[in-house]
């Protein structure tokens, strides 16, 4: 499905992106490369998203799966405890702002702006393509927020599940390479959990995270699942 | 036997409808490979075809879609297994009913470069497996529901260069007319037709109602002679169960307009079921297509951008060494930013297409046209033409080449026709013929239109209509021969008018010799324009060049209202077209700090006007990269500053960097590095913004890129003799990559350090794949080379 571009990326959010502290105001000679790198994107995106809900269940080795996808870790686990079903989403700013960002390459400090802001648009997009599915659900049913491949021990190599399974390719344009990377870049792949119970769902903790030593988030006492 | 010979029959051809659609109503579960089914439920596959034969389908596709290699990876099967079970129960069913079966090629999973990272002679080779499984048995080849065009292309070279069956292809548009690469109706069907697809067609992603404008695009843009196919979904699909829900009456009924567009085959997609089949034959029985209204367009593209010849069009002339030491000092560096620096400019100018010229005696001209037309195309979407006198070059080039090329030139010597026209013809490229011979350039236009005639001639031997041909009528030096401007002018005319051919001219050497040489361009490209020029190689950045087209196409009404007139020149003001602000107040040291790129530049000037140019290095650029780097550290300056002050300092060396060459003292090279995203990571940012703060340190880095194999590295290592490389990995998954390179290094007894950076790395793994140093971030790298060169 066709998503909606928002009218503008907020510069405060951009510039957070590209490690600017939340108590910190930014100069405005960065404030305003991080408008220039707004506009760049926005023009550029072509944003796409898909879903897919089925059931959940656990096979013979105590796996759960989702069709023939088992979701392996103990994080994933427990973001999912209490769901009989879950949905698979996926969302992608598409392959034009990828060429921008190539153009740009020599200009080291927009390259990272644009680069920060398209990161930032595609979250964007996943939250719009969550509230739509949150919307669809029955009454009585409640649903976990998204949790990603690649973060805490769910393994990355399950992008490969995904785009097979949800048939990204064909119906997004949405691909993964060899290094198990989705391609465009800028894309997003991530499952909710669905219980007729009240569930929030647990983003990984920073135990198994490879990135605990230099988190940003960490060193101000949040984590990378707090907005 | 021809085997396309079936082909030419004039009716029209039933295709079948969905297999997946069929086989998940079957029992397949979603996400489950239905190509395995050839072999471990065969009836299954048997029961769909004979479905869709009873429904009246005479092309049937077998099940071998996702066949490939790339996409069998972890099923334990391989291709040619599934290929020859699944071609061979097909044909077995088809027999009865004297129906064909198609191979059915479909994409691999992955993109290819550049907007992926699979390799293009990978993927050609993948989809070989598949053709020379299937050659002895299928009756064709079906390449469909592609979106990316690079990739369809490997599949059809891949067809072509193995088999002599006949090959349909169709893609996978939005609404838009673009598929999800950007890839145009109008592209894919001058690219493709273009290489010799015997039909082109849309499939997949839509219902009939959506797909019937494209495909009236389609008939109006496809070669004369090609056929036209569509296989639509049975609508949209509802958003939250995925299901299509348009009954088989009602897809005949939005079938209905497309018999009398000019198609010629027709059958369904997803969610089409024999019922939906079955309809669509007994309408089509025993009718005859209606013909397709052809239009001989002159079409060249890109896969997104395509320029029609009918309109002026103007092709930038500077990617091209003759005369220019910088861009043949880049030629012999392979500094490849430099030569893409010159596209950038080029295109921002306003050039539609751009020449590609990058031959030097003493360069690997066919290795370079390769890279350069892969760079290219990961920057600039205009289309490109290729330069060269060297088969060997142009053919490197135009297999990478995505969309339809223009070849710069074959002229009227029996031995440049026979080597050039048949790349032409394999590639589907359009071709530039210059009206001279074994004989030189005949003085009179007679002789020039009759060398064209031959050229003409030639090409349409190989298949290549006269609206693919370019004639180039050669413009001569005003200063020698004089009379000649005008001779060309009338030559140029008459082969327009007489052949049928288009027209390009380089324009800027009418003036070669004379003063003031931007006066007597202008003029003779206005002249040319108006004799019937369509495609004029000029230089774009001078500003009175473009501006001569522009107004050309106003004043012939290619330009309506203006209206692109008044976008270029609307605001400008032209009693002030040489701003160069002299702000000047400002010190080098301060504009860095505070990462201001222009007063950077601009002081820079200022102290050369009393120093050396080493010494301004020395004193003032590194003191306040350093001054700005402590901050960083300290954590007062944040990275965007800290990137931004890189910015600053680089957009001053370039002038200091220039002084030092005008100087000869070219030597503020502190030290060589080879710097890489390693293998399978395409995430480049870190790596680049390591390169511009070496760069600025007076550091001479050679840059190869991201999704860089080992092999490579290892190669540049020894090329250069750097004795620092530097690796980066964003990923987990990409890791080993960097492990293997780090091996190959070792393995090769390399004397040169190693310093690796990324995200996911720590200084413990780093000890662990075998490098001399982690690099926390991109200041960290520069302590690190100082260390290792030393000072």
């Amino acid at each position: 499905m066709q998503l909606q571009l928002p009218n503008e990326l907020p510069w405060q959010e951009i510039c957070s992106w590209m490690g600017y502290p939340s108590h910190q105001q930014p100069d405005p000679q960065t404030i305003s490369l991080a408008q220039q790198a707004s506009k760049i994107v926005l023009d550029s995106a072509q944003p796409r998203g898909i879903f897919q809900r089925d059931g959940l269940y656990t096979n013979e080795q105590g796996t759960i799966m989702w069709r023939q996808m088992p979701l392996l870790g103990e994080d994933i686990d427990l973001h999912l405890k209490h769901c009989t079903h879950a949905v698979w989403m996926a969302v992608t700013i598409g392959t034009k702002t990828e060429m921008q960002l190539r153009r740009i390459a020599k200009d080291v400090a927009l390259s990272y702006a644009v680069d920060a802001a398209a990161g930032l648009l595609a979250e964007k997009l996943a939250d719009q393509l969550q509230a739509f599915v949150q919307e669809q659900l029955q009454q009585g049913e409640y649903m976990t927020i998204r949790y990603s491949p690649g973060y805490g021990d769910f393994p990355i190599e399950t992008q490969r599940d995904v785009v097979r399974m949800l048939d990204t390719q064909k119906q997004m344009g949405l691909t993964v390479n060899s290094g198990g990377i989705l391609i465009p870049r800028k894309s997003i792949t991530a499952i909710c959990g669905i219980s007729n119970q009240p569930v929030k769902g647990r983003l990984a903790g920073c135990n198994h995270c490879l990135l605990r030593e230099k988190c940003k988030y960490r060193k101000e006492g949040k984590y990378c699942g707090q907005s | 036997m021809d085997k396309a010979e079936w082909l030419k029959e004039n009716k029209y051809w039933i295709l079948d409808g969905g297999m997946g659609t069929m086989l998940q109503s079957l029992g397949l579960q979603a996400g489950e490979r239905p190509e395995l089914l050839a072999i471990t439920n065969p009836q299954l596959l048997r029961r769909v075809h004979h479905e869709y034969l009873e429904a009246g389908a005479e092309i049937i596709y077998a099940n071998t879609f996702g066949a490939s290699a790339h996409k069998l990876e972890g099923s334990g099967y391989q291709p040619e297994q599934l290929i020859v079970a699944a071609v061979e129960l097909a044909k077995e069913e088809a027999r009865p009913y004297g129906a064909k079966v198609a191979l059915d090629i479909g994409p691999l999973g992955e993109l290819l470069e550049p907007n992926g990272t699979l390799d293009f002679e990978e993927a050609v080779s993948e989809f070989a497996r598949m053709v020379n499984a299937a050659k002895d048995l299928a009756d064709l080849v079906v390449i469909e529901t592609m979106t990316d065009l690079q990739e369809a292309r490997a599949a059809l070279l891949a067809v072509k260069e193995n088999s002599t069956l006949p090959v349909f292809v169709s893609m996978s548009f939005e609404e838009n007319g673009r598929t999800f690469t950007g890839c145009s109706v109008e592209a894919f069907a001058a690219c493709i037709g273009g290489m010799g697809a015997d039909a082109l067609g849309i499939n997949c992603s839509l219902g009939p109602v959506q797909i019937l404008p494209l495909t009236e695009r389609l008939c109006k843009s496809a070669p004369e002679g090609t056929k036209v196919f569509v296989k639509a979904n049975a609508g949209l699909p509802d958003p939250a169960t995925g299901e299509y829900h348009l009954s088989p009456d009602d897809f005949a009924a939005q079938m209905q307009p497309y018999f009398s567009i000019g198609i010629s085959a027709a059958g369904g997609c997803c969610g089409t079921t024999p019922q939906h089949i079955a309809i669509l034959a007994n309408e089509l029985k025993n009718q005859i297509p209606a013909s397709r209204q052809t239009q001989k367009r002159s079409l060249l593209c890109s896969a997104i951008s395509v320029v029609d010849a009918e309109d002026v069009v103007a092709v930038g002339e500077r990617i091209n060494p003759t005369g220019k030491k910088r861009f043949q000092q880049a030629l012999r560096q392979k500094d490849m930013d430099y030569i893409l620096s010159q596209a950038v400019e080029q295109t921002d100018a306003g050039a539609q297409m751009l020449d590609v010229n990058v031959g030097l005696p003493d360069i690997d001209e066919p290795e370079m046209m390769e890279q350069t037309v892969k760079a290219l195309q990961t920057i600039t979407e205009v289309p490109l033409q290729l330069d060269s006198t060297n088969p060997k070059a142009l053919e490197r080039g135009l297999r990478v080449y995505c969309g339809k090329a223009l070849v710069n030139s074959v002229n009227g010597e029996e031995a440049s026709l026979k080597a050039i026209l048949p790349l032409c013809k394999k590639y589907g490229a359009a071709v530039i013929g210059l009206a001279l011979d074994e004989n030189g350039i005949p003085p009179t236009a007679e002789g020039r239109v009759e060398v064209a005639k031959r050229i003409v001639q030639a090409a349409a031997e190989y298949g290549i209509p006269a609206h693919d041909v370019y004639i180039d009528c050669l413009t001569l030096t005003a200063s020698a021969q004089q009379e000649g401007a005008l001779e060309t002018l009338k030559a140029l005319s008459r082969c327009k008018q007489e052949l049928g051919v288009r027209t390009v001219l380089g324009v800027s050497n009418i003036s070669f010799g004379l003063p003031c040489r931007e006066y007597l361009n202008t003029t003779f490209l206005t002249m040319a324009l108006y004799a019937g020029l369509d495609l004029a190689i000029i230089n774009p950045n001078i500003a009175a060049m473009m501006a001569a087209m522009r107004a050309y196409r106003v004043l012939c009404c290619k330009d309506l209202q203006s209206a692109q007139y008044i976008e270029s020149y609307g605001s400008i003001n032209t009693a002030s077209t040489t701003p160069v602000a002299k702000a000047g107040t400002m010190g080098l040291f301060a504009a860095i700090e505070k990462g201001l790129k222009a007063e950077a530049a601009q002081a820079a000037v200022e102290e050369l006007q009393n120093k050396e140019p080493l010494e301004i290095v020395n004193t003032i650029l590194i003191p306040a990269l350093d001054a700005v780097g402590n901050g960083f550290e300290k954590g007062t300056v944040f990275l965007p500053q800290l990137l931004q002050s890189a910015g600053a300092a680089q957009a001053a060396f370039e002038y200091l960097k220039k002084a030092m060459e005008q100087q000869g003292e070219g030597n503020s090279n502190r030290g060589k590095i080879v710097i890489a995203t390693v293998k399978g990571d395409i995430h480049d940012i870190g790596k680049n913004i390591v390169r511009v703060i070496l760069e600025n340190y007076g550091y001479d880095v050679t840059d190869l890129g991201r999704d860089v194999p080992p092999e490579k590295v290892v190669q540049a290592v020894k090329e250069t003799g750097a004795e620092l490389v530097g690796l980066s990995a964003l990923m987990t998954t990409t890791l080993p990559s960097m492990k293997e390179t780090i091996f190959q290094i070792r393995q090769q007894k390399l004397p040169c350090k190693i310093m690796v950076g990324g995200a996911v790395l720590t200084p413990e793994y780093a000890a662990d794949m075998g490098a001399d140093f982690y690099a926390k971030d991109a200041k960290h790298s520069a302590d690190i080379a100082k260390e290792v060169f030393g000072q």
